[in-house]
């Protein structure tokens, strides 16, 4: 009893004493924590790795906000959204981070949006595609830094409009049989019907095809000159080798919708040329703090930077202007802060959108090529052939399927 | 909406033939590891992804496609006989649900080693430049690459039946497989036996994990979806069965791929759904061999 008195007035004592001190120095305040969750282990880890780099190199660059640490608690998902709502609730619970950040894919991000409220701290995707999450899924919790796919799909077409021969082309659709791939097949085709590109045939592939000569063979049988490719960003290599080895890709052009991850690229090499790729970002886009990126990456982790990791990067970004702007660390002044939320990225501002959560990012229309000069050693990249500006790509609120927030 | 030309169907069946050669290297192991040792090996699709690295580690030393094709088979025997000699050896008096679990761990190890020696990041190999390109056979233009993995797999089927049915290791393996206690009468060294067949069936497996190679890509769990493929063959074609793993192999690859044009949604489900009929109205396997063959 009189032990647990007099602890208890040694910490007012403390208290008060602390209170006369003022602010303290850096270290001996509590570090701000960010969670963050990629997949990790599996066939996705690589572009988990890729998002991790991105977001770290960001935390170490700015170190810390108003003399406190900032900290990224890592914490892998798997790619499987029951994991990723466990490590959530974790890292909430027992690291008591204040947001959290990357998730890898649609289904983890529509997953942890369900138990945003539980949850109680800003979610930022950097990484998923599905428009649901910022549309009709829209939450006060939730916020996006990458394109979603009905950007990509307007930054396609914004490509079409100047592309005769690509807009008066057969097109055929090849895309995962989920989620993701079933959205972005339907968004291309809307966009598809009302620009008056032909269509001529779709096929949904389980997502443990290995084997995509079924398809291939379908689509040269079809006479198609394009192929509208949403398939997982992982094997979408697979695809690309099988359609080459058959001669496909010398009379059709394929189109990755989900991008061809760089460390995949030079995994292939020249297999891969001439393949185009929707891209969220990539290395060789000319911007002058591009410059800036890719040296601090390469200085950092002697590997090339995925676009993932740029991606990762500017979530980052928001996150952080976010933290150092908002009135508290709690979740909702946080999260308040995120609306207005601006970063100096890679290629150029990003902006936070307050109507659905979704930042306002341009679309590259990418083209894999011979790399140019780069310190990495790639000798093949994503060169981009058009770029959509954010004004393009941005979806009108109306359109989005979410009601304003 | 389904094509109807000749052209369009015959290039199917050959992609058909092309996943049953593969699926069939693999079970071909699996099968003759279990008609003989009695042994469920899970860590046959471990061997699979395994032999893809070592091929590939081959062929960048070497640049010798065909150097690669004899040393990753040659390599994980290697590696198969010091499983079975360091772990299936001496589970040998134990119940099969320990061996079964113990290859499953095994599993686990083999992949994350895997992960550790060449990272999680995809690796690609190319065919050889004799291997590369297409060949037109009438009006069906087709990879030349597949067509070598379709010959070479029926060659390796082939040998393997001479092998069993003409040596005299052969008819001692067959001989292992029904009657044991006989032979080891006899004075013949089932222990050495079962090491041979173990390190035969690593082999195959890591044979079709590099064959597979130029058209998939190589990374750490590469083995993972094809080993559940593998298992399916080996109930259709009755566990042990060496010719109903061949018949089961190419039913399934066709199925597989003849289905995803004309059934899609039901493509994998028929495949399981085979597998369950067979369970229960034929469980020695669509022909009724159960068990390796007895040559008959």
């Amino acid at each position: 009893m009189a032990s647990s008195t007099s602890r208890t007035f040694s910490r007012i004592a403390l208290a008060a004493a602390l209170s006369a001190v003022g602010s303290l120095p850096a270290a001996a305040q509590e570090p701000i924590k960010i969670g963050f969750m990629a997949a990790l282990s599996g066939l996705f880890s690589p572009i988990g790795q890729d998002m991790q780099r991105g977001a770290q190199l960001l935390v170490t660059q700015v170190g810390e906000i108003k003399g406190r640490k900032i900290e990224l608690v890592v914490e892998d998902s798997e790619g499987k959204p029951a994991v990723a709502l466990r490590k959530a609730d974790r890292l909430v619970s027992e690291s008591k981070v204040h947001a959290l950040l990357g998730i890898f894919s649609s289904a983890e991000i529509i997953a942890l949006g369900g138990a945003a409220d539980k949850l109680g701290v800003p979610i930022l995707t950097t990484n998923s595609g599905t428009p649901r999450a910022t549309g009709e899924r829209c939450h006060p919790m939730v916020f996006r830094s990458n394109p979603n796919d009905a950007m990509t799909v307007r930054g396609v077409a914004d490509w079409l409009r100047g592309n005769e021969q690509a807009r008066k082309g057969k097109w055929y659709i090849v895309a995962h049989d989920y989620e993701w791939g079933q959205g972005a097949a339907k968004a291309f085709k809307d966009a598809a019907a009302k620009m008056g590109v032909s269509i001529i045939g779709e096929d949904y592939a389980p997502l443990d095809t290995k084997d995509w000569s079924t398809y291939i063979n379908k689509i040269s049988a079809a006479g198609a000159d394009y192929v509208w490719a949403p398939v997982i960003v992982s094997v979408v290599t697979d695809f690309i080798k099988q359609a080459r080895s058959f001669g496909l890709l010398d009379k059709t052009r394929l189109l990755a919708v989900a991008g061809v991850t760089d460390s995949q690229l030079e995994a292939v090499g020249g297999v891969a040329d001439g393949v185009m790729a929707a891209s969220w970002a990539t290395w060789t886009v000319k911007h002058p703090n591009m410059a800036k990126f890719t040296d601090a990456y390469w200085k950092e982790y002697k590997v090339t930077p995925g676009f993932q990791a740029i991606l990762a990067y500017n979530g980052a970004g928001l996150l952080l202007d976010a933290l150092s702007r908002a009135g508290s660390l709690s979740g909702a002044d946080v999260a308040k802060a995120l609306e207005t939320a601006k970063f100096d990225g890679p290629y150029g501002m990003v902006v936070m959108r307050k109507f659905d959560h979704q930042a306002s990012v341009p679309v590259f229309i990418g083209q894999v090529g011979a790399a140019p000069a780069n310190q990495f050693g790639a000798k093949w990249a994503v060169n981009v052939v058009h770029e959509a500006a954010a004004t393009v790509s941005e979806v009108p609120p109306q359109e989005t399927g979410c009601k304003g927030l | 909406m389904i094509p109807g030309d000749v052209t369009f169907w015959a290039v199917q069946i050959l992609n058909g033939l092309v996943m049953s050669v593969l699926l069939m290297l693999i079970t071909l192991g699996l099968t003759i590891i279990f008609g003989i040792l009695l042994v469920v090996n899970f860590a046959h699709g471990s061997l699979y992804m395994w032999g893809a690295y070592v091929g590939m580690g081959v062929l960048s030393l070497t640049g010798q496609f065909w150097l690669a094709l004899l040393v990753a088979p040659l390599v994980i025997a290697i590696v198969g006989i010091g499983i079975e000699r360091t772990l299936i050896q001496p589970m040998r008096s134990q119940p099969v649900i320990l061996t079964l679990l113990l290859t499953f761990g095994l599993t686990l190890v083999l992949d994350e080693t895997a992960r550790i020696l060449w990272g999680s990041n995809p690796y690609s190999i190319n065919a050889p430049d004799w291997l590369s390109g297409t060949i037109r056979i009438g009006s069906v233009v087709y990879p030349i690459y597949r067509i070598f993995v379709i010959g070479l797999g029926i060659a390796v089927a082939l040998l393997l039946f001479l092998f069993l049915e003409k040596t005299d290791l052969g008819t001692v393996i067959r001989a292992a497989s029904s009657d044991r206690e006989t032979l080891e009468v006899m004075g013949v060294n089932t222990s050495r036996l079962f090491m041979l067949v173990f390190a035969l069936g690593s082999a195959l497996t890591a044979l079709s994990g590099l064959v597979a190679a130029p058209m998939l890509t190589i990374y750490p769990a590469m083995g993972h979806n094809i080993i559940i493929d593998a298992f399916v063959v080996l109930v259709l074609g009755g566990l042990g069965s060496l010719r109903g793993t061949i018949v089961a192999s190419f039913l399934v690859g066709q199925v597989q791929t003849l289905g995803a044009v004309v059934m899609p949604e039901f493509a994998l489900v028929v495949v399981f759904a085979m597998m369950g009929l067979v369970l229960l109205v034929r469980p020695r396997g669509l022909l009724n061999l159960g068990r390796l063959d007895d040559g008959h």
